[in-house]
């Protein structure tokens, strides 16, 4: 802390009063300029999986500054033990347990409420059949004319028909509208969409395993409770990359883990608004022996850690596979789930540098088949650690190229630090 | 791949101006039931293009790369290396060259992990020193280095040092005779006895008359004057100051390229200092200077600035000379921080714990390595801090730090 910084905190500390901490709660009433003082709480840990803070005051800033201010105090050890009033603990339930209220609903009443839902996606999904349909008859490039007004009301729509699914799948098509393939990638988004609205449409004679999915993609909510109900899988995960994702309201990461029994893959999300911080709970370089709850659907990914029964620094090693197994396994992925945007793999390989500059670098597998890396990859930490020997990376496969993520047997060693700026 | 290229201009043009294709594989026109609207027909069709070319793309063969050569020196310390990448993540470019002259004076070298860092930062203007960065690097490295055409300028060996034509080879740039000759008629000492004073024939003579004193060779004016160099100056400013400025340039030029120490020493007594010129002054008579600086009548920025102009190694004297300045709180913030960092840098590292004293005087809880609460003189953290991370950067290679012998 800056040498300025302890006057300062002494002339802030008389601003504040009725101040206490316990069990990583802490709150305090603070006397600004208005007339009441803001009554302030902050949440620095226990169950909630990201810091929470709450205010009276007006502003829009999270945290806004009496939040910090109660912060700093607290670090300087400023905050004494107290006991929590009583609007300070519930609100710590409330943050807490945020997903608890309708906790014992009727059966009947659930499958009534469930039934409703449906009808109103159903509703909400024949409107936009027929807006993708104009779209086509009026050309693409009208769409894109059109630019993201349009495509921003459809998805408003589908966001009041109750399927954010979708509307996230149409906020991401103006993306495409850049680049010399911007139709083919265009058409491919609206033909995905289209397929979504098909299978929801048959969405009781799909296989149950099918409708998950299209439930999922869809934007069904699915509560974690009922994730966390599902069976447990226990292996060692290995945790090896992470991505983050910075929307223009949302952050998110994908955390990715690989059960070194099972081989099997999973993915977890978590997502920050306004400023609040990202889980880092589960970051690479770490195997957690945990039980994993998997959410319903083909070709799933997603999951909850349950119980954690240990953890140890590092990760096993795992096997890479050639640039042709990875494809085959991406052919299979779609055929489980046609939406499936990415395929989590280790790639036994070395990058190939681009033949002339602007062009693409390759990841080249022993195998000897290579497949391009993603446009914009930072790919020169990959060539260091390789040089043209085989390397084993974990990362992404898609349809436009591949993602690393990080290295094996030490994902954090070339400090890969991915983020990706959509729109 | 017609196919689909032919239902990617049917969607781009619109069904109402292009009809649904009829070259679809069988297993994807069968999706496109045919209907009075052709859009959604197209969009079935293409869902099933997009599956049915994800799952069957399949990536092309691709030549094996060149094999790169062998990396031949060791790597240095895992603690050595973790420290490095916090020195340039935090673009300290003079803390990065501390590390990799450490680390090549050990044959050691940086591992493939860092190398983009390191070559990015090396390829910046001011970046760390690359010769430096070129040794860290290795055979394999530099090989790395090559690939990237941003980073050529880190594989160019250093410009000559210097730059200029007034770089200090004297047998380079000989004084010359007829100059000696016209500096010692145009620039006189009279009469032989009794008082006497320097005087300039022509009177002005300017910019050629500097010239004609740079080139003309040092020694002579002692042997026609009989004053030896700072008995000359003390006479130039006391009875000729118009020429002051003139004639010390000259002398300046000529002791630095003749590394004449009198004549250096002299001058910088005189209060000229360059770089060029400290650098010819010797370490003994630096620190008697400096020991003679610091009383109230000396102007502490100046002094300040002319610490600043001196290289390193520093010597205890000059240290000490240096740390008392910044703890007369003398200075101001900025004039403080530079020379606070240059002398950091430039020190004997066993000046590391008296910097920390000197320092920890203004900290309130130095016990905790915070900064301090009561404000330090400008530049008094920041020596002991530099200090601080040079024996940092000693103690990861795996040595105790090192107290050095001061020249």
């Amino acid at each position: 802390m800056a040498g300025t910084s302890i006057p300062l905190m002494a002339r802030e500390a008389g601003r504040w009063s009725a101040l206490g901490h316990r069990d990583g709660l802490l709150w305090g009433s603070y006397l600004g300029s208005a007339p009441d003082p803001h009554r302030t709480s902050v949440l620095v840990e226990g169950s909630a999986r990201s810091r929470a803070t709450t205010c009276s005051c007006p502003s829009r800033q999270v945290p806004c500054k009496h939040a910090v201010s109660l912060l700093q105090l607290w670090s300087a050890g400023q905050v004494p033990d107290a006991s929590p009033p009583d609007h300070v603990s519930t609100w710590r339930a409330a943050v807490s347990h945020p997903a608890k209220p309708r906790r014992t609903m009727h059966p009947e009443a659930a499958a009534k409420r469930a039934a409703q839902r449906q009808e109103r996606v159903r509703l909400g999904l024949d409107e936009l059949d027929v807006w993708l349909g104009d779209q086509v008859r009026a050309g693409l490039a009208a769409l894109r004319r059109g630019g993201y007004g349009p495509v921003d009301q459809m998805a408003a729509r589908m966001v009041d028909a109750q399927a954010p699914g979708v509307a996230g799948m149409l906020r991401a098509l103006p993306a495409r509208f850049v680049g010399d393939d911007w139709p083919a990638r265009t058409l491919e988004q609206l033909a995905l969409i289209r397929l979504l609205v098909a299978a929801h449409r048959r969405l009781d004679d799909l296989p149950s395993d099918l409708a998950e999915t299209v439930r999922s993609r869809v934007g069904y909510p699915t509560s974690r409770e009922s994730v966390l109900a599902r069976p447990a899988v226990r292996d060692q995960w290995a945790v090896l990359g992470h991505v983050d994702v910075v929307d223009y309201r949302l952050t998110s990461r994908r955390v990715w883990l690989r059960g070194e029994r099972s081989g099997r893959w999973a993915v977890l999300l978590s997502f920050a608004a306004g400023g609040a911080s990202l889980d880092s709970t589960v970051l690479p370089g770490v195997t957690i022996d945990a039980d994993l709850h998997f959410y319903p659907g083909a070709g799933q990914h997603r999951a909850l850690v349950g119980t954690e029964h240990g953890r140890v620094d590092g990760v096993p090693d795992v096997p890479g596979v050639g640039a042709r197994r990875a494809a085959e396994q991406l052919g299979d992925l779609v055929a489980a789930d046609p939406w499936a945007e990415r395929l989590p793999v280790v790639l036994h390989g070395a990058p190939v540098p681009p033949e002339q500059d602007g062009g693409r670098w390759l990841f080249r597998g022993e195998d000897g088949a290579a497949v391009p890396l993603l446009p914009g990859v930072e790919a020169w930490p990959l060539m260091a650690r390789s040089m043209g020997d085989p390397v084993d990376v974990a990362g992404e496969w898609t349809r436009r190229g591949f993602l690393p993520l990080g290295f094996l047997p030490h994902p954090l060693d070339p400090f890969f630090s991915v983020e990706v700026v959509s729109r | 791949m017609s196919g689909w290229d032919d239902l990617v201009t049917t969607a781009l043009l619109g069904t109402e101006r292009r009809a649904l294709p009829e070259s679809l594989p069988p297993a994807v026109g069968r999706l496109a039931v045919a209907r009075p609207d052709a859009g959604p027909p197209v969009l079935d069709a293409a869902a099933g293009y997009v599956s049915y070319l994800t799952a069957g793309a399949r990536p092309a063969a691709c030549p094996v790369p060149d094999p790169a050569p062998r990396q031949v020196i060791d790597l240095a310390p895992e603690p050595a290396q973790a420290l490095l990448r916090r020195l340039l993540d935090a673009g300290d470019a003079a803390l990065v060259d501390e590390w990799l002259a450490e680390c090549g004076e050990r044959g050691l070298g940086v591992r493939a992990g860092s190398w983009t860092a390191l070559a990015s930062a090396a390829a910046g203007s001011s970046g760390p020193d690359r010769s430096l960065v070129r040794t860290a690097l290795g055979e394999r490295g530099l090989a790395f280095l090559r690939l990237n055409p941003a980073w050529r300028s880190v594989l160019r060996p250093p410009r000559s040092a210097g730059g200029g034509a007034a770089a200090g080879d004297p047998t380079a740039h000989p004084w010359s005779d007829t100059s000696t000759r016209q500096a010692l008629d145009a620039v006189r000492v009279t009469p032989p006895l009794g008082r006497r004073r320097v005087s300039v024939v022509p009177p002005g003579a300017g910019p050629h008359l500097q010239q004609v004193v740079a080139d003309a060779d040092l020694g002579a004016w002692r042997r026609h004057t009989g004053l030896a160099p700072g008995p000359l100056l003390d006479l130039l400013r006391s009875s000729s100051p118009e020429h002051v400025e003139v004639l010390t340039a000259g002398f300046a030029e000529a002791a630095v390229r003749q590394r004449h120490a009198a004549w250096a020493t002299a001058l910088a007594r005189s209060g000229h200092v360059t770089p060029e010129l400290v650098a010819v002054v010797p370490g003994d008579d630096v620190d008697a200077l400096a020991l003679s600086w610091g009383g109230d009548g000396h102007d502490h920025a100046r002094v300040a600035r002319w610490l600043t102009l001196l290289p390193a190694p520093w010597s205890a004297v000059l240290t000490d000379a240096g740390l008392r300045l910044l703890a007369s709180a003398r200075l101001d913030a900025r004039a403080g921080r530079r020379l606070g960092l240059v002398l950091g840098h430039r020190a004997a590292l066993s000046a590391h714990e008296q910097a920390q004293r000197t320092a920890g005087q203004w900290s309130a809880r130095p016990a905790e390595g915070t900064r301090a609460s009561l404000a330090a003189p400008p530049g008094l953290l920041e020596a002991a801090e530099v200090l601080a991370r040079r024996v940092e950067i000693r103690q990861a290679f795996g040595a105790t730090a090192r107290t050095e012998e001061t020249p």
